[in-house]
C-alpha cells in the first residue's frame, strides 16, 4: 500500500460519454460547492480539485484510501439527482501514475474534444485556483498540478500540436487576420447576445480590437456585453443604416430569418469601396444570406465553414498528439517516481491540506 | 571592358545566380510550411542587386550612357528596378512572401534575357541621340515599368489571398500570404507611384518629341502612351469605384505582359539627328573649283 497515500481521480466527459449524457451530469455552481464540503467532510481526503467544464466534470483527490471516492460518487448522483446505473458507463475512475498522466493530457489539451485548444488550461488553472481559494488543494494535489502546467507548457512550445487555429472563435480571429493585418483599426459588430458571439468578441479584443458595438433586440443584454467588454449599443433598428462603419461582424441572433441580406450588404459595400467586409454567421439558422458570400471584397464564414477549418488544422495537429502523448507519459512516470522518491513529500503548496468540515467560507 | 576580369554580362548573370539563389531559399521554406528568414534573404538579394548593378554599370560605361539600348538591356533594367522596388517597399511594409514571388520573377526575366543572345544585340554608342532628356525619359519610363512589375507581383498575391479567403481553403504554403487589405493598399500605391513615374516619363518623352533638335520614332511615344493610358484607366476606373479591388488586381497582373511585349518597339534606334541644313548660296561667293 502507498504509504502517502492515493491519487485517484473520478469523473465523465466527452471521450466516453455524450452530450446527453454530460448535460445530465453538469454541476451548478452549488452542486460545485457541496461536493468540496463532502470532501473536507471525510477525514481520508487530503485534498481535493473539481474540474467542471462543458465537456468534463472531474473530480481529483489525494485521499488516504480509495474509499472517498465512492462517498463523492454518491454526493455527484445526489445533487444532479440522476441514478448510478447512467453513470457507470460512462465514467471514469483511475488511479497513481495514470491519474497524472491524464491530468496532464488534459492540461495541454490533448484530450480536449479540439484536441490542441487552449482554453482548457485556463479551466484547469481555474479549477486548480478555486481549490486553493477554498484551502481544500492539499500539497500533494498541489505538486500534481503544477506538475501539469509545466507538462502542458512543454507540449506547447515543444510540438505543434497547438498550431493552426482550431476553435471557432480563434479561426475567425485568424482569418480577420487574414484580412485585415492589424485589428487595431478594425471595427467590430456584435449582432446579438449569445455566448458564442461575446466569446469571438472576446478573441478579437484580444488580438487587438479596440472599436465594437453589441446590436441586440434584448436591449439589456446587448448593454451587458458592451459594458463587460468595454463598447458601444447599436439599435438593432439601425443596423441597416450603419452596417458600413464596420469591418467585422459577428452575427448569432435566435432569428428564424436572416437578419443581414444579400441586398443589404450589395449597398453597404458601395459605401465602403476598397474596404473588404468580414461577416462571421454564428448563428442557426443563418443570419446572413449566404448569396451574400458572391460579393467582392465580402468574405461570409459561418458555422461550419469554421469548424472546417478548425478540422483541417487539427488533422495537422493530430500526428503531434502521439508523440507528445507518449511524452506525457514518460513525464508523468519520472514525476511520480519523483514524488515517491522525495520525503517529505514536495511542499510550496499555496494551500494547507484539506480538514475542514464544510466549504470554504461555511 | 572588364572589371576584376569579368565582363559585364558575367556580372549580371552573377547577380541573377542570387536571385535564384534567393528564390529556392524562399521556396523551400514555403513548401516546409515555415516562415524563410528575412536577414537571409535579404542578404541574398541585396548581394545579387549589388552584382547585378555592376554588370549594368559595366555596360553603361560600354554603351556611354543608361543600358537601354536592346531588349537585353530593357529586361535586365525592368529586373534591377523590380529589386531596388521590392528592398523598399519589402523593408517598409515587412511583406512577407514579397520575396519569394519577386525574386521569382526577377529570375525569371534576368535569367531568360541572359539565355537568348539575339536579345543582346551588337551594342551601340548611344540610342539616344544627343539630347540627355531622352536618356531621363527611357530610364524613368522603364523604372515605372518595373514598378509595375512589382505590381504584377503584388496582384498575383492579392488574387492568391482572396482565393483562398473566397474558398475558405489555407492549406498549403500559401498560409503565410500577408493579409488583403495590406495587399490592396500596396497595390494602389504602387499604381500611383508607377503612374507618376510614367507621367513624368511620358512629359519628358513629348518635349523631347515636339522639340525640333531631337527626333523620337513615334512608335516608341505611341507605345508609352498606351501602356501609361491603360495604368490610368485602371487608376481612374478604381477611384470611381467602377472597377473593384479583385478586378484591379486581374487587370494589373494581366497588363504586365503586355508591358513586357510593348518594349520590343522601345528598342527601336532613334533616328540620326537631321544635318544641319546647307548654307545659303551666295551669289558672290565664288564657285567651287572643279
Amino acid at each position: 500500500m502507498n504509504p502517502r497515500g492515493h491519487l485517484l481521480l473520478l469523473g465523465l466527459n466527452h471521450e466516453q460519454a455524450p452530450l446527453e449524457v454530460r448535460e445530465r451530469f453538469a454541476l451548478s455552481p452549488d452542486a460545485v460547492e457541496s461536493l468540496y464540503a463532502a470532501a473536507g467532510r471525510d477525514p481520508d481526503v487530503l485534498g481535493c480539485i473539481i474540474l467542471n467544464t462543458c465537456n468534463r466534470v472531474e473530480i481529483y483527490l489525494y485521499a488516504h484510501s480509495s474509499k472517498p471516492i465512492d462517498s463523492l460518487r454518491r454526493e455527484w448522483l445526489r445533487q444532479t439527482a440522476t441514478d448510478a446505473e447512467l453513470l457507470a458507463p460512462h465514467e471514469i475512475r483511475k488511479e497513481g501514475e495514470t491519474v497524472l498522466a491524464h491530468l496532464m493530457e488534459v492540461a495541454g489539451g490533448l484530450r480536449s474534444q479540439v484536441v490542441g485548444e487552449t482554453e482548457i488550461l485556463g479551466q484547469v488553472k481555474q479549477a486548480y485556483a478555486a481549490a486553493v481559494a477554498r484551502e481544500s488543494c492539499g500539497s500533494e494535489l498541489n505538486f500534481f498540478f503544477q506538475k501539469a502546467f509545466q507538462a502542458a507548457k512543454w507540449v506547447r512550445t515543444h510540438t505543434a500540436v497547438g498550431e493552426g487555429q482550431v476553435s471557432v472563435a480563434t479561426v475567425a480571429v485568424d482569418l480577420a487576420g487574414k484580412i485585415f493585418g492589424r485589428l487595431n483599426s478594425a471595427s467590430v459588430l456584435v449582432l446579438g447576445a449569445g455566448e458564442i458571439g461575446a466569446r469571438t468578441l472576446k478573441a478579437l479584443k484580444s488580438r487587438g480590437v479596440e472599436t465594437f458595438s453589441v446590436a441586440s433586440r434584448t436591449l439589456e443584454r446587448a448593454a451587458g456585453i458592451a459594458r463587460n467588454y468595454g463598447g458601444t449599443v447599436l439599435p438593432f433598428e439601425n443596423l441597416a443604416t450603419n452596417l458600413h462603419f464596420y469591418d467585422i461582424v459577428i452575427a448569432s441572433t435566435a432569428a428564424a430569418e436572416p437578419v443581414i441580406s444579400r441586398d443589404l450588404l450589395a449597398r453597404t459595400r458601395r459605401l465602403r469601396p476598397h474596404r473588404p467586409l468580414f461577416l462571421i454567421d454564428l448563428g442557426i439558422p443563418r443570419d446572413i444570406e449566404p448569396a451574400a458570400s458572391d460579393l467582392d471584397e465580402v468574405y461570409l464564414y459561418n458555422l461550419d465553414d469554421l469548424a472546417a477549418i478548425a478540422r483541417e488544422n487539427l488533422t495537422t495537429r493530430e500526428e503531434e498528439v502521439s508523440r507528445s502523448t507518449k511524452w506525457v507519459g514518460n513525464r508523468a512516470r519520472e514525476v511520480w517516481e519523483r514524488f515517491h522518491a522525495v520525503s517529505p513529500p514536495p511542499t510550496h503548496s499555496p494551500s494547507l491540506p484539506l480538514r475542514r468540515e464544510g466549504p470554504a467560507g461555511a | 571592358m572588364t572589371l576584376f576580369g569579368l565582363t559585364d554580362r558575367s556580372w549580371i548573370l552573377i547577380g541573377v545566380v542570387l536571385y535564384w539563389a534567393a528564390f529556392f531559399y524562399a521556396t523551400a521554406a514555403t513548401l516546409r510550411s515555415r516562415r524563410h528568414s528575412h536577414l537571409l534573404m535579404l542578404a541574398l538579394v541585396a548581394t545579387g542587386l549589388g552584382l547585378h548593378t555592376a554588370g549594368l554599370y559595366l555596360r553603361g560605361l560600354q554603351v556611354g550612357g543608361c543600358p537601354l539600348g536592346n531588349t537585353f538591356e530593357i529586361l535586365q533594367f525592368i529586373t534591377w528596378s523590380c529589386i531596388v522596388l521590392y528592398l523598399v517597399v519589402g523593408s517598409a511594409f515587412r511583406v512577407s512572401l514579397l520575396g519569394f514571388f519577386t525574386t521569382g520573377l526577377a529570375a525569371l526575366l534576368g535569367l531568360g534575357s541572359l539565355l537568348v543572345p539575339a536579345l543582346d544585340a551588337a551594342t551601340r554608342r548611344s540610342v539616344f541621340g544627343p539630347h540627355p532628356l531622352v536618356e531621363f525619359h527611357a530610364a524613368l519610363g522603364l523604372f515605372s515599368y518595373g514598378v509595375f512589375g512589382l505590381l504584377a507581383v503584388t496582384s498575383l498575391m492579392y488574387l492568391l489571398q482572396n482565393y483562398s479567403l473566397k474558398r475558405k481553403d489555407f492549406r498549403g504554403p500559401l498560409s503565410f500570404l500577408p493579409s488583403i487589405l495590406q495587399l490592396d493598399q500596396i497595390n494602389h500605391r504602387l499604381l500611383l507611384t508607377g503612374l507618376v513615374l510614367l507621367s513624368i516619363a511620358l512629359a519628358t518623352g513629348v518635349y523631347t518629341f515636339l522639340s525640333e533638335t531631337v527626333s523620337l520614332p513615334a512608335i516608341k511615344l505611341f507605345v508609352i502612351v498606351l501602356v501609361w493610358i491603360a495604368y490610368l484607366g485602371v487608376m481612374l476606373l478604381r477611384w470611381s469605384r467602377l472597377l473593384h479591388t479583385s478586378s484591379t488586381a486581374w487587370v494589373c497582373l494581366l497588363l504586365f505582359p503586355l508591358v513586357l511585349v510593348s518594349v520590343w518597339p522601345l528598342t527601336l534606334k532613334s533616328p540620326p539627328p537631321e544635318p544641319p541644313p546647307p548654307p545659303a548660296l551666295n551669289p558672290a561667293a565664288p564657285l567651287p573649283e572643279r
